[in-house]
């Protein structure tokens, strides 16, 4: 078990490393010279050499490379170039809004989008069934940030029921927090339930069919526990995949909920940052959002062996 | 595959035949109701984006500031008007040609590019390792946050939407292509091809490749679906199609301050980017089911 987690974390290395070089050398596979892309429009000759400089962008790049990523090992992702401060102190900023958007949407879509894939699967051929993959199909062909605008057009200004905007800190009491996530979350949660149902229902599907379902229906078990005991245990490992890889659909719509919103995260940095060409910014959030969606795979990948003791031999 | 079954596949085949072109066309419907219906709504969107100056009464771009402000839809203004006068209706026909353009040119530059990489991946086994190993990477960040590094870097336009859109979806169609390939690699017709003297080239591109296209067409479908989304994302938040372009995305973003009193702007362009994308996965999940009988049953 000790050895399958190692081997596990170990793996997570490499990937990490190539996105590192992607991170760095995307400044440098643009066409023209960095110093010149990053540098206000009405920058002087002078201006752009001591930007080259500050920025070590005059080094050889392999030095470069060398003291980018010694920079990121000791946790300095750099310096913002608008602001003057460290990106690790503007993101720690930015992070609170996010981390509690992503929570409460992963818990909407696995909450929701699992149940509704069993349902499905349950219901196979029925009108049950088109009408959930129906609302699933729609959850992937929506934008999002449409969705949440006719969301706040509708609930937020005709029935002013909930907030049309802003966050509110878990701090400042539950009630309040969880009224302005509201439309938030199901927004971003939508396309990602979605997809946690489509392959709910698949693979529950083929699960179904296993004899094993069938000793159990006819050992007098009652469905819901067929269902939710036999079935969606054993369907467990390409739902809790499909989880991981849909985490990317989780940060790309944070970034433009975020926006929707007017949620102060680090969504709402990242487009800040790219609106003000803030280059470092943009890198670190980048690499903070992808090592993120690696650990996140990383613990999908380790959670089989609790779904599937075989996994831990 | 008994006798009977293959001749009653023979028998239907035949009548298939003898069928009158409108029964035929009736029984693919009928067997495929998603592939028909998205095929058909995205003729039709394709045919009022090119046909846009003819369809719209009004110039897209055409102001009236002084009396056109803000109009709820009626018989002159038929989805309304927005900030400067311009006809929303317009703006929503002619702003499906740069959804199409970007949907379609990523999908097929990611498909080419995708399917290079894969097939060079997939057969020469030196470089697999290495190719896959940055296959991973670039899939380890997240598509629009990765389009979003090389709109920060290159010029606004359309062109850059597009590489940047393009590159993210590079690594899954290569990693498809590689998954057809090396398990192609071993079946005995391509051993015999190389045993008659077959040159790399004709294996990989004559033998090997035909059986990715099945796989590539579905993918090709998705790409395109999710390129019109991030393209409309993009634009929305500025950072995408310039404001001056009208896309569904940047009338979006400009319908947002209006947004309770008049909705609008954002509900039409809204609506016809989904039914764009809801007819593209519908063609995308019609065809898996019909290429790929294997698949039906799952996803």
């Amino acid at each position: 078990m000790f050895t399958y987690i190692v081997r596990r974390c170990f793996a997570a290395i490499p990937v990490m490393i190539v996105v590192g070089v992607f991170v760095f050398l995307l400044i440098h596979l643009t066409p023209g010279d960095p110093a010149d892309i990053l540098a206000d429009e009405d920058a002087t000759p002078a201006e752009i050499e001591q930007l080259r400089e500050s920025l070590g962008l005059d080094k050889p790049l392999h030095t470069q490379f060398l003291i980018w990523s010694g920079n990121i090992a000791t946790g300095d992702l750099g310096t913002s170039l608008l602001v003057s401060k460290p990106v690790t102190t503007l993101m720690a900023q930015r992070i609170e809004p996010t981390i509690f958007l992503a929570i409460t949407t992963l818990t909407f879509a696995v909450f929701l989008g699992v149940p509704l894939g069993v349902m499905a699967a349950w219901k196979q051929g029925t009108w049950w069934d088109h009408a959930i993959m129906i609302f699933a199909v729609l959850g992937f062909s929506v934008p999002g940030f449409w969705l949440g605008f006719m969301f706040v057009s509708k609930f937020a200004v005709d029935w002013t029921i909930v907030p049309a905007q802003g966050f509110v800190s878990i701090r400042e009491g539950f009630g309040t927090f969880l009224h302005h996530m509201i439309l938030p979350t199901i927004t971003l949660g939508s396309s990602y339930m979605a997809l946690i149902t489509r392959i709910t229902r698949a693979t529950v599907v083929e699960v179904l069919k296993e004899d094993y379902i069938r000793t159990a229906y006819a050992k007098g078990l009652p469905p819901m526990k067929v269902l939710f005991r036999h079935a969606l245990q054993n369907s467990s490992i390409p739902i809790v995949t499909v989880i991981g890889i849909g985490f990317a659909l989780l940060i790309n719509g944070v970034v433009v909920i975020e926006t929707v919103f007017n949620i102060p995260g680090m969504g709402n940095l990242t487009i800040e940052a790219v609106l003000d060409r803030d280059y470092p910014v943009v890198q670190g959030v980048i690499l903070v959002f992808s090592g993120i969606y690696v650990l996140v795979n990383l613990v999908v990948d380790l959670s089989y062996s609790i779904f599937d003791p075989r996994v831990r031999h | 595959m008994s006798t009977a079954a293959v001749n009653e596949m023979e028998f239907e085949s035949a009548e298939a035949a003898v069928l009158p072109l409108h029964r035929r066309i009736v029984e693919f419907v009928r067997r495929n109701p998603n592939l028909s219906l998205g095929l058909l709504m995205v003729a039709i969107i394709i045919f009022v984006a090119i046909f846009a100056p003819w369809i719209a009464a009004k110039d897209p771009a055409e102001l009236n500031v002084v009396t056109g402000r803000l109009k709820p839809p009626s018989e002159e203004y038929w989805f309304g008007s927005d900030r400067f006068g311009r006809d929303v209706f317009a703006r929503a026909i002619f702003g499906g040609r740069i959804s199409l353009t970007v949907g379609i040119t990523v999908a097929a530059l990611a498909v080419f590019i995708g399917l290079m990489v894969g097939l060079l991946s997939g057969y020469v086994r030196q470089i697999d390792a290495w190719l896959m190993r940055i296959m991973d990477g670039l899939m380890a960040i997240p598509g629009l946050l990765l389009a979003i590094g090389f709109i920060a870097l290159l010029p606004a336009g359309i062109e850059t939407v597009i590489i940047a859109l393009t590159i993210p979806e590079i690594p899954r169609v290569a990693r498809l292509v590689r998954g057809v390939v090396v398990v192609t690699r071993e079946i005995t017709y391509v051993e015999a091809a190389v045993a008659a003297g077959a040159g790399t080239a004709r294996v990989i591109f004559k033998h090997i490749m035909p059986n990715t296209f099945a796989p590539l067409i579905v993918q090709a479908t998705f790409v395109c679906a999710s390129a019109m989304l991030s393209e409309a994302a993009l634009s929305f938040l500025g950072a995408g199609t310039p404001p001056e372009i009208p896309s569904w995305g940047t009338m979006m973003a400009d319908g947002r301050s209006y947004l309770s009193s008049a909705t609008w702007i954002i509900l039409f362009p809204g609506l016809f980017l989904a039914a764009t994308v809801l007819s593209v996965n519908l063609i995308g999940d019609g065809l898996r089911d019909l290429l790929d009988p294997r698949f039906a049953k799952e996803v």
